[in-house]
């Protein structure tokens, strides 16, 4: 399979985990990924109307009158990891505009079907106080109680729905 | 009683202890300065060693964003003036020390020698552009026998206004972070390094978008020698200068200058433009739009960075 | 002693670098695994190719043991480490409908940044999605 080409996993998983390892080992915390998308959404929302993000506690948090939103270290991560993530891309030759999914499906389903996702994981990312980096990862490291329960539900989700999208990926 | 006797730029009123007056304007205008001497050098550099064919991105198209940049930046720098109506009073003395005046006299000339630089390349271009306009024509197709001229002059004036975008801030001496000798050669590379990614942009011949690759990649490097340079200056310097660069040495612009200006803007287009240099096909855009944004960003930091660093003025106290 | 930022050895804005320089190896690392590609998440999920849980259970485990050994060698304070809260309900709940959105959408949040980055147009629409799912967490919130 084209898989040949990425590396080992356990050597990957290793390397991440080292990553995260110096994370906790530097700044006392772990990688994270949702909080930065979070940030920016919030950001544009402030940009269309302040006195909106103001009048909402959840959201004045983020980037409330006098707060920089970006000013977050989450954010400065998610910089580097698009940088870091190029980087690796071009130097396996892997960077090209394209969409991946299955045979049985056209672009556009699975651009709407992306979105859909995306929607249902940022409900999901901001209900359990974190996404797969933050929550499974971090919180898997550091044997969090929470976080491997978030961890399983994850997967069962996951194999849950499986069978109701296949056609997107088989 | 102390006497105290300062001749400097600190005398002005409002400059102690911190500077707020300088917006977005003044950077604006350095960076497009920067640019528009970047891209008039290669163009007539080029042109000079007859390779106007070879390369027509670099020589004939590029100068055509020269007019517009300019306009903008004198644009900006004309919403910073206090006095706008006294504008002229520059061109009523030359005075060699005053960074100012160099500056007012060298946009005073590369302005018109501009305008007739494009000028002569449109019609190359794009015959049919003064149609409506046959005097244009024939002055345009006389122009062409004075490119030699006109190239010479426009080289000499490209470098003092890359240098000048420097120069002007470093000879003030009362704001410690821009009283550096190496801000006018780091500003002179930087607006060259943005030429050459602006031809880049342009740029159809896989020859010539090498070439600039190349000549970028060399000018990334000096530009990243010449920052080490500057920070290593500062912090052998007096107090307040090892002050002024600690502001970037863990101080409030640490992260900003050093992740965007120097990682995104400098670093990772020097990376990528090598990879491509190898024949390895990843985006001439993308290290060309990076630069270009590195270069603006650059500007900023510096500008703001001189405002808000201090003297330790004792004395007054 | 570790953690060094909360020890005092730097400032917010060196942490702020560091998080860049984490940031890159993070997305290297995911990039290299080959996180970037929905399609090898997805295939978890269809017993395919077992990737993403070689991947993830090697690096819980490699962080985990670093911590352990460092917190036993007397090198990091454990106490001084940001664990996650445990919200039980929520985390579960919301543990569900992220597995839901994984696999119909065929990324997580921190892949589909690195999806982006190598040109995956499904992940720029991903993020479309996932902004706008925030958002209506964000403006539902308060109602809750």
């Amino acid at each position: 399979m084209e898989n040949k080409k990425y590396w080992d996993p356990y050597l990957s998983g290793i390397g991440l985990g080292l990553t995260l390892l110096l994370a906790f080992v530097l700044v006392g915390r772990g990688l994270g990924a949702s909080g930065a998308v979070m940030r920016l959404t919030v950001w544009l929302t402030s940009l269309v109307s302040q006195a909106h993000v103001d009048a909402n506690a959840y959201l004045a948090k983020y980037a409330g009158t006098g707060i920089n939103p970006f000013k977050n270290w989450l954010v400065y991560e998610i910089v580097g990891v698009i940088v870091g993530g190029f980087l690796s891309g071009m130097f396996a030759g892997r960077l090209k505009f394209k969409t991946e999914h299955g045979p049985n499906i056209s672009d556009k389903g699975r651009w709407g079907l992306a979105f859909l996702g995306g929607i249902m994981m940022g409900i999901g990312a901001r209900l359990a106080y974190g996404c797969t980096s933050g929550q499974a990862l971090t919180g898997g490291a550091t044997l969090a109680v929470g976080s491997w329960a978030f961890m399983f539900s994850v997967f069962i989700g996951g194999y849950a729905m499986a069978y109701f999208v296949r056609k997107q990926w088989l | 009683m102390h006497e105290v006797v300062i001749t400097s730029g600190r005398m002005i009123p409002h400059i102690d202890p911190q500077l707020a007056i300088w917006g977005w304007e003044i950077p604006l205008y350095l960076f497009l300065g920067g640019l528009v001497a970047g891209i008039l050098f290669f163009s007539t550099y080029y042109f000079i060693r007859n390779k106007k064919d070879d390369y027509p991105a670099a020589v004939k198209k590029a100068p055509l964003l020269v007019v517009p940049l300019l306009v903008l930046g004198l644009f900006a720098l004309f919403l910073d003036l206090e006095h706008k109506w006294y504008v002229w009073r520059f061109y009523t003395a030359i005075r060699f020390e005053s960074p100012m005046s160099w500056g007012s006299w060298t946009l005073f000339f590369i302005i018109p020698l501009s305008m007739l630089w494009s000028l002569t390349w449109i019609h190359e271009l794009y015959p049919g552009f003064s149609r409506p306009l046959p005097v244009l024509n024939g002055f345009a197709a006389r122009l062409k026998f004075y490119r030699k001229h006109l190239a010479w002059s426009l080289l000499v004036f490209s470098v003092i206004l890359g240098m000048y975008t420097g120069i002007l801030l470093s000879a003030f001496n009362a704001r410690p972070f821009w009283n550096s000798a190496i801000l006018g050669p780091l500003f002179l590379t930087s607006g060259l390094s943005t030429g050459a990614a602006s031809i880049l942009l342009l740029s159809k011949s896989e020859a010539e978008k090498q070439l600039f690759r190349k000549i970028d990649i060399t000018l990334i490097a000096v530009e990243l020698f010449l920052i080490i340079h500057l920070f290593m200056g500062f912090l052998a310097g007096t107090q307040v200068h090892v002050d002024a660069a600690l502001m970037f040495l863990g101080g409030p612009l640490t992260a900003d200058f050093w992740i965007f200006v120097v990682a995104l803007g400098l670093v990772v287009p020097l990376i990528i433009e090598i990879f491509e240099s190898r024949g390895y096909k990843v985006s001439v855009k993308i290290p060309a739009l990076l630069v270009l944004a590195g270069g603006l960003l650059l500007r900023f930091i510096i500008v703001d960075a001189g405002q808000s660093s201090r003297w330790l003025y004792k004395f007054f106290e | 002693m570790a953690p060094f930022y909360k020890t005092g050895l730097f400032g917010e804005q060196i942490s702020l670098l560091i998080a860049f320089f984490l940031g890159i190896g993070f997305g290297f690392w995911l990039e290299r695994a080959g996180f970037g590609s929905s399609r090898v998440l997805a295939a978890q999920f269809y017993f395919r190719d077992m990737r993403v849980l070689k991947v993830m259970f090697s690096a819980i485990v490699t962080a985990m043991v670093g911590i352990v050994l460092f917190t036993i060698f007397g090198w990091l304070d454990i106490s001084l480490i940001y664990i996650n809260p445990t919200y039980l309900w929520p985390q579960i709940v919301g543990g569900l409908i992220l597995g839901f959105g994984f696999i119909i959408g065929g990324y997580c949040p921190g892949t589909s940044v690195v999806g982006c980055s190598t040109g995956r147009i499904d992940g720029f629409f991903y993020i479309g999605g996932l902004m706008t799912g925030m958002l209506v967490f964000g403006e539902a919130y308060p109602l809750i």
